[in-house]
């Protein structure tokens, strides 16, 4: 495991940040992390770069338990707020993160060419800091985070600021390190990017983790059946609702939601034994957008 | 911890801050200078041989002047360049893609306290040495009474004040915001200097309870006990009494070398503190 925590948890004074926080995430996934505003995204994530310090629990970051200065040289880290010293240019800045990481100075000058060109800043490296724009700003901070071709990479919601076109790439840099082995742990509202990217993924509800696992599984375990058929009558249409009790039905079209793919045989079958004549079966994955704020809400009706 | 020492002290010398203290310094040397002229010019027509007293008082004082508003300017320096040297960061959270990376968070602290103390040490070096070339170019008499260990002792005395400051302004750092550790220092550094003043009033007048709330000033704040240091360093090998007690006409004691331990104690202490408290704090 690249990351693992056991009932790792945070207060602040009484109010809770988060609770009892068990996750693991394995060498080479990219693992989302969801959750609304306030849930204690950023306090996990800052818990495991040894920015704040848990109240109780364990977590061991490649291996080592948290805080470990060595573990460090190998995890880079984009925040969320991504600020910089804004005195420093490009390369300066670069250069600073090249000597706190502890780069071969041989090294360094490569290194700090190779991530300016990932991150499609070159030819801006000379300029202030304080002169980029917040989408540069976000460019470069990522730039530090991958300058010590990291085992482990922590974003932090690494494409807020930028243009769709920026966002694919950052989507392609974050594929190409899995394809090399890397890990990612993705903080993001983006939920489509999260769901185009990730192995698996959390989301966090109150503090709490409301649903973890393999993005497949978590999307498989709602599947939206679209149906087009004629002569459903009244005891087909209650068959029918022994599936899906909150079934749809309106001028021959019917919206079923199933947990299995099994079910979808089993479907079109009750329909034409019954009689019904089956024009169209669409299965639909639910999204994770849907699954987010299904649980999402849940919690809050509850 | 070099390489934050190395920002910091850039960073600081690109603050606007610095631009402000260095255009100060300049008005402030010219000014002296001319001060310093003009008394030298009013030394030399009183003086027929009977006048020595008044002009070893009128020489002493103006040394007082430039060495005691040279240690306001570097407070000022000090205090500026490092008040917001740790909790500004944190404001702002550049200090989030710093600290998460292979440093301790003691090397961050110890890093910050070199580079300011490097720049302050710098500046301290340099207005000292300005205003004593000062009086030497224009032939301040008392100056030729002055050898140079006794100008060199009292540079690390001069230098002492800010570091002992520094020391206070980076636990503030760590402790409290900007704004509000800027108020305690300042607030403190002129508790400092009142202590200072009720001690020397105190001994004067023979009154205990003034002297005591002096020393407790003085524990609070030492950074006017380290200025007497100064100037007993400078003076007290020529021969001369403290002329800053001269001045006022009042009788001062030398700080004791249990209070010189106590500063020692104070400017380490504070810096482990701080340390200490980096440490276990969360940054969010």
């Amino acid at each position: 495991m690249i990351i693992e925590t056991e009932r790792l948890t945070k207060f602040y004074g009484e109010k809770v940040g988060c609770k009892d926080i068990s996750i693991s995430v394995n060498k080479g996934e990219i693992f989302g992390f969801l959750g609304p505003n306030g849930a204690g995204k950023s306090t996990f994530i800052k818990m495991l770069v040894g920015l704040i310090f848990p109240t109780s629990g364990k977590a061991y970051v490649l291996g080592e338990p948290l805080g470990n200065v060595q573990a460090r040289k190998k995890i880079g880290y984009l925040p969320e707020t991504f600020r910089y010293q804004d005195w420093m240019t490009g390369v300066d800045l670069l250069s600073f993160h090249a000597s706190l990481y502890k780069l071969d100075k041989l090294k360094t000058s490569s290194m700090i060419e190779e991530v300016l060109s990932l991150v499609k800043l070159k030819g801006h490296e000379k300029y202030r800091i304080g002169t980029y724009s917040k989408g540069m700003q976000q460019r470069i901070g990522l730039a530090c985070a991958l300058l010590a071709d990291p085992d482990l990479l922590f974003l932090d919601e690494p494409t807020s600021a930028l243009d769709p076109i920026g966002r694919k790439e950052v989507r392609n840099i974050i594929l190409e390190l899995k394809n090399r082995g890397k890990s990612v742990l993705l903080n993001s509202h983006l939920l489509s990017e999260v769901e185009m990217i990730c192995d698996s993924a959390a989301i966090i509800k109150k503090g709490s983790i409301a649903a973890f696992g393999k993005m497949d599984d978590m999307l498989e375990n709602k599947i939206t059946l679209e149906i087009r058929a004629e002569n459903i009558h009244d005891e087909l249409l209650a068959k029918l609702r022994t599936l899906d009790p909150d079934m749809g039905h309106r001028n021959g079209k019917m919206t079923l939601t199933v947990k299995d793919n099994a079910d979808i045989p089993h479907i079109a079958s009750l329909i034409i034994e019954n009689g019904g004549k089956l024009y169209e079966l669409t299965p639909r994955k639910e999204s994770l957008e849907n699954a987010f704020i299904s649980l999402v809400k849940g919690g809050e009706a509850q | 911890m070099m390489t934050i020492a190395v920002a910091s002290f850039k960073e600081t010398l690109r603050k606007k801050i610095l631009l402000l203290i260095g255009i100060l310094t300049l008005v402030y040397l010219v000014l002296f200078g001319f001060i310093i002229y003009h008394a030298v010019k009013d030394i030399n027509q009183w003086d027929s041989g009977n006048n020595l007293k008044i002009y070893m008082m009128a020489s002493q004082t103006v040394s007082i002047l430039g060495f005691y508003f040279s240690s306001m300017l570097v407070a000022f320096l000090t205090i500026m360049a490092s008040i917001g040297s740790v909790s500004s960061e944190i404001e702002n959270g550049v200090i989030h893609s710093v600290i998460t990376r292979p440093i301790k968070r003691m090397d961050y602290i110890l890093g910050k306290y070199l580079g300011l103390a490097a720049l302050i040490i710098l500046y301290s070096v340099f207005l000292y040495t300005s205003v004593v070339l000062i009086c030497i170019l224009l032939q301040l008499p008392v100056m030729k009474m002055l050898g140079i260990p006794p100008l060199l002792k009292g540079l690390l005395f001069f230098i002492l004040q800010p570091i002992a400051i520094l020391s206070l302004s980076i636990f503030g750092s760590v402790r409290f915001k900007t704004t509000v550790n800027g108020i305690v220092v300042i607030a403190l550094y002129i508790l400092g200097a009142i202590g200072g003043m009720m001690e020397q009033i105190g001994t004067a007048i023979e009154n205990t309870n003034l002297i005591n709330w002096g020393i407790f000033s003085s524990l609070l704040a030492p950074f006017d006990v380290i200025y007497h240091q100064m100037l007993d360093a400078v003076f007290s090998d020529a021969g001369l009494a403290n002329p800053m007690f001269a001045m006022s006409g009042m009788q001062g004691n030398t700080p004791s070398q249990w209070m010189m331990v106590y500063i020692f104690v104070y400017i380490i202490g504070l810096t482990a503190l701080a340390v200490r408290r980096f440490e276990k704090r969360d940054i969010g």
